[in-house]
Order: C-alpha cells, then sequence, then structure tokens
C-alpha cells in the first residue's frame, strides 16, 4: 500500500507562548512494497511526521494520501487507516496491559470483530512471527518477561492486526545486537510479505544492512532522500543534518583518506568485506563464521 | 585502593504474585575498585539492569550480599549514604527528571539532603560546569534534547558527589551525537572526576575503552576480561549471543582469510593496517 505526503507542515500549540513549528512543507511518496528508513536527530520532526501518517495527529497543513484515499480530510472514516495501518510507538512494552501475552495479542483483533477462530490462528502467527513460543508464553503474565520479550509481544499484537503499513519509531533502541539483528530480520521477511514498513532509527549501521531507501529529516524539514547508498555515502551533508555515517561507510572514508581507492558507496559489511578480500587475495571460502 | 563494588554469591529473584521465584540473578561475583570503569555486557534479560538496582539498593539481595564502599546495601542504616555514594541514570531522561527548571532539578537532591543553600549552589555550580551545560542554567528541562536532558539527569547525580555512577543503558534512546557526547562525557567522569564507572550498555563500540568487561548471560558472570580478552574470542561471544564491535568483527573476518591483520579494535588503527597491505 503507497503512501503519499503531499505539503505537509505542522505546529504544535499554535497561538501559545509554546508554539513550535515541528514540520516545514514535507513532501514525498512511499510506493507499495518499500522499505523506508526515516532519521534525523533529536527534534528533527521524525515522530511528528509518522504520528501524522498514522493518523493521530490531526490539523497539519496538506495532504497525506494512504493508498490513494486522503486521510487529512476530517470528513474521511478513519478506521480504514487503522486496519491497514499498524503503528509501533518507541518503548512499545508500556502499551502491555493484559493478564496474559495471548489476550494481550487478540486485543486488538477481538476488537476489530474478528472470529475467535481467526483471532487464535492470528495470534499464534504473530507469535510464531516474532519467535515467542506459543505454548511456552500465551498464558504468562506479559510483566513477568524481560524488556526484549515484552517488546515482542507488543509487536505481536500489532502484527495480529494483519496490517499492510507498519509504521515503527525507534523499535530497536534498547535491544541487545543480537535483538536488533533478529528484529531488522523480522521487519525484512515482513516486508517480504508484502508489508510495507516505515522506521524510524537512530542507527544507521542497521539500516544501512536494511532497508530500500532512506529519508533525512532536518530541523523539520525533509533534507534528503534516496537509497542507502545514496544516504550513507554522503557524509557531508549527514553531518550537517548532525548525523553520522554507518560504520561500514566511515571506515570505508578512513581507507580513502589514507588514498586508498574504494568506490563510493560502500555502506555494508559484507560488501566491505568481498571488497578487501578481492583486494588482498584472501579465501572468502574460509572466512564464513 | 578501595573495593567500591563487592558482590557475592548474589542471587535475586523476582517474586510474581501467585509467588512464583524468577531468578534474574542466580550466584553472581562481581568486584569492582574505586576509580574504575568496569562495562557489563549481556542480551536482554541476562541480569545486568537486575545487577545494578543491587547495587544502590534499589533492589535488595535474595541471597548472598552486596557491599557498595563497604556498606552492606540490607543494612538499613546505611541506605542514605549507599545512595550518596553511588548514582544511577538512567535510559529515559524523561523519568529522572523532576524540576521545571534545569537548576531546581539539579538542587532536588542536596535539598533533601538538607545541605546549606551556598553548599547547594555551589555543587549546582560544579555538576553543571562538569557537564558542560552551564548555559543551560535557568531553561526549562522539558525542552532540551535528549543528550541535553541526560546531562541534566547526569549533573542531578554529580551534584550528590558519589563516588560511583552506574549507567543504565543511559545512551540508548540518543541520537548518534547525543550518544557520541553521553560517552565522552561519562569517560571524563571517571579520568577526571576520579569517580568509579558501571557502564550497562548494548553497544559495544562503547565498551572499548573500559579497564574490564563483565560478560553476563542468564543471570551468571560468563566471563571478565579486558576488551582485547573479550571481543576477539568468538566463541564466547557466540555463546553470550553479542556480536564483536565493527573492527575486531573485521580485523578476524580478515585475518581468518588469511590477509596478514591484527587483531583489532580501534578502526582508525584497523585502515592504518589495511592500507599497509600489499
Amino acid at each position: 500500500m503507497s503512501i503519499k505526503v503531499d505539503h505537509v507542515s505542522y505546529t504544535y500549540m499554535p497561538g501559545t507562548p509554546f508554539e513550535h513549528q515541528a514540520l516545514y512543507d514535507v513532501s514525498f511518496e512511499i510506493p507499495d512494497g518499500d522499505f523506508v528508513g526515516i532519521v534525523g536527530h533529536t527534534g528533527s520532526g521524525k515522530s511528528t511526521l509518522v504520528q501524522i501518517i498514522s493518523g493521530l495527529i490531526r490539523g497539519y497543513e496538506g495532504h497525506v494520501y494512504v493508498n490513494e484515499i486522503d486521510f487529512s480530510d476530517k470528513k474521511q472514516d478513519r478506521r480504514e487507516l487503522r486496519k491497514q495501518v499498524g503503528v509501533v510507538f518507541q518503548y512499545p512494552e508500556y502499551q502491555l496491559f493484559e493478564e496474559s501475552v495471548e489476550k494481550d495479542i487478540a486485543y486488538g483483533p477481538t476488537k476489530l470483530g474478528v472470529d475467535p477462530k481467526e483471532v487464535e490462528r492470528r495470534v499464534k502467527a504473530a507469535m510464531d512471527l516474532v519467535e515467542l513460543d506459543y505454548d511456552l508464553f500465551r498464558d504468562k503474565s506479559p510483566f513477568s518477561l524481560s524488556g526484549g520479550q515484552k517488546r515482542k509481544v507488543a509487536i505481536a499484537g500489532v502484527l495480529a492486526m494483519e496490517p499492510k503499513i507498519l509504521i515503527m519509531d525507534e523499535p530497536i533502541a534498547g535491544l541487545d545486537p543480537m535483538g536488533r539483528e533478529n528484529f531488522m530480520q523480522l521487519a525484512r521477511s515482513l516486508n517480504e510479505c508484502g508489508i510495507t514498513i516505515l522506521m524510524v532509527s537512530h542507527n544507521m549501521d542497521n539500516l544501512a544492512e536494511y532497508t530500500k531507501h532512506v529519508l533525512v529529516m532536518n530541523d523539520g524539514r525533509l533534507f534528503m532522500q534516496g537509497t542507502p547508498e545514496e544516504i550513507f555515502s554522503d557524509y557531508t551533508r549527514l553531518r550537517e543534518a548532525s548525523l553520522d555515517l554507518p560504520e561500514v561507510a566511515q571506515f570505508a572514508q578512513m581507507l580513502r583518506s589514507r588514498g586508498m581507492d574504494i568506490p563510493p558507496h560502500v555502506i555494508r559489511y559484507d560488501q566491505l568485506k568481498e571488497l578487501l578480500l578481492q583486494r588482498f587475495g584472501g579465501n572468502a571460502a574460509c572466512c564464513k563464521m | 585502593m578501595q573495593t567500591m563494588i563487592d558482590a557475592s554469591k548474589l542471587k535475586f529473584a523476582y517474586v510474581s504474585e501467585d509467588g512464583d521465584y524468577t531468578f534474574a540473578l542466580n550466584g553472581v561475583d562481581i568486584q569492582v575498585a574505586q576509580g574504575e570503569f568496569v562495562a557489563i555486557l549481556g542480551r536482554n534479560g541476562s541480569g545486568k539492569s537486575t545487577f545494578a538496582k543491587l547495587v544502590n539498593a534499589l533492589n535488595l539481595p535474595t541471597e548472598g550480599k552486596m557491599v557498595v564502599a563497604g556498606m552492606d546495601t540490607t543494612d538499613e542504616a546505611n541506605l542514605l549514604d549507599i545512595r550518596k555514594t553511588a548514582g544511577m541514570v538512567f535510559q529515559n531522561p524523561d523519568n529522572q527528571l523532576v524540576a521545571t527548571i534545569v537548576e531546581e532539578d539539579i538542587a532536588f537532591g542536596p535539598e533533601n539532603l538538607g545541605l546549606p543553600r551556598e553548599e547547594i549552589y555551589d555543587r549546582i555550580d560544579y555538576a553543571l560546569s562538569t557537564v558542560h551545560m552551564e548555559a543551560y542554567r535557568g531553561h526549562a528541562p522539558h525542552m532540551l534534547s535528549g543528550g541535553q536532558k541526560q546531562r541534566i539527569a547526569i549533573a542531578g547525580v554529580l551534584a550528590m558527589k558519589p563516588k560511583l555512577i552506574v549507567f543504565d543503558e543511559s545512551t540508548a534512546m540518543l541520537d548518534p551525537k547525543g550518544r557520541q557526547d553521553i560517552l565522552e562525557l561519562i569517560r571524563q567522569l571517571n579520568r577526571e572526576e576520579k569517580i568509579t564507572i558501571v557502564l550497562i550498555t548494548h553497544y559495544m563500540d562503547e565498551t572499548v575503552h573500559a579497564d574490564r568487561l563483565v560478560v553476563m548471560k542468564n543471570g551468571f558472570v560468563l566471563r571478565e576480561g579486558k576488551p582485547q580478552e573479550i571481543f576477539f574470542d568468538r566463541e564466547l561471544l557466540a555463546q553470550a549471543g553479542l556480536i564483536a564491535p565493527f573492527a575486531a568483527q573485521l580485523s578476524m573476518d580478515l585475518a581468518a582469510a588469511g590477509i596478514a591483520v591484527k587483531p583489532e579494535l580501534d578502526a582508525e588503527k584497523l585502515a592504518e593496517e589495511v592500507c599497509q597491505l600489499k
């Protein structure tokens, strides 16, 4: 499902001493099936932007189309939006409230009026996707789980809604490195199942490895957009937006500054490794961990 | 040299409503010397944060002992002194700021100690200058960026003049620049203010300068050692579910493929070495 953001501006608390314009004339399109990373420093407008797309903030200027329906139109029924767009907020584990994992995940689809049998199937499928063992966890209290497990439960709750678009705000903050990697792989497999994904993150390394496109926000404006290769190899502009290159791109830059000829757009670990192995005659086959 | 943290055979269990015990720590021995910079690594649920909460008596041991600067945390008479000695900085600065003005927020701790007015002002000056936020004295904390808020949270802890600060994923919510700033500040506190640091983090690159790493798994200490001893041990990393920092990973991968590079934790040094290759 596609998203179109058309000349959107937004001001918090207009007409008060706290008036603050968070977005200035932002426009972009995300085609169906895309996997988009959104980056930007704190206060750059990322979270405001995703809340507008999710339909949680109203009263903005401009238009937001989801699947070609204009949801900035106040008369538009937004239940459809809620069904199609799943939102995972920062620290989703704080959203848990039910007495068992199963009930928590089932809450959304049950409220949508989905048949109980189907709800059960969806709960199982969602837990399967986030790799939580159904029999082991279904009856546990979500509050007895570890931080990483709670987050999985919260995300399973969103997946059980079977959204076509999944919007996630800092979903990997606070996860351990393996947890981050697993989560990104989960996002990729959901994307391969046809779900359009928007992910806000400060983690350039993970975004460089997994996304198809990247939007860079800076001071409320859309500052850059392109493929991860384009964005994450443009050190000068990223610096202007107070952001850093992914580690791999930084390293490529270190090699270049020492006079080594490294092609542009080296941003992923395997790319860099293969390149160095080829150049220095290493044996790629024995390098597998 | 004084031992700042002496945990022996430490166990801690969370008790559920129906009386079930879940052990988050299964018998942990960790010693931290005064002035040391120790990082604790491990997957989510390995017991790191539980350990942190035992250090300043937010949790009390189910079994075993936790002694902080010579004070047993189970002795209630020690509580105030332990809290003064061991400060904590958590993940989300929004949960740690209590006042509507930066200065008042920092004064909160010293005021509760009943210190004289001049002493409180001295401490605010000291804390703000140490975190480089003098210019924000009269600002509202909620208007600051994440990194700035975290600095104010740290200043609030510094105003208590602690000997030890535990940072429990204090950079997890920050953007790359904020994370870098806070990490530099933590190192400065250790180097210049001689404050003992316990750093809990999921970012391996933040720990390569630590004096010592403690790797935890399932409520046990799996291994302790210098960063060089931990990050080049693939078996250990796999067992603990950790991923080596970038430079360590790349240098090991290149070496495994028969390219002559040394194990290296620092990306600049590795780049230097790679450029020397023929």
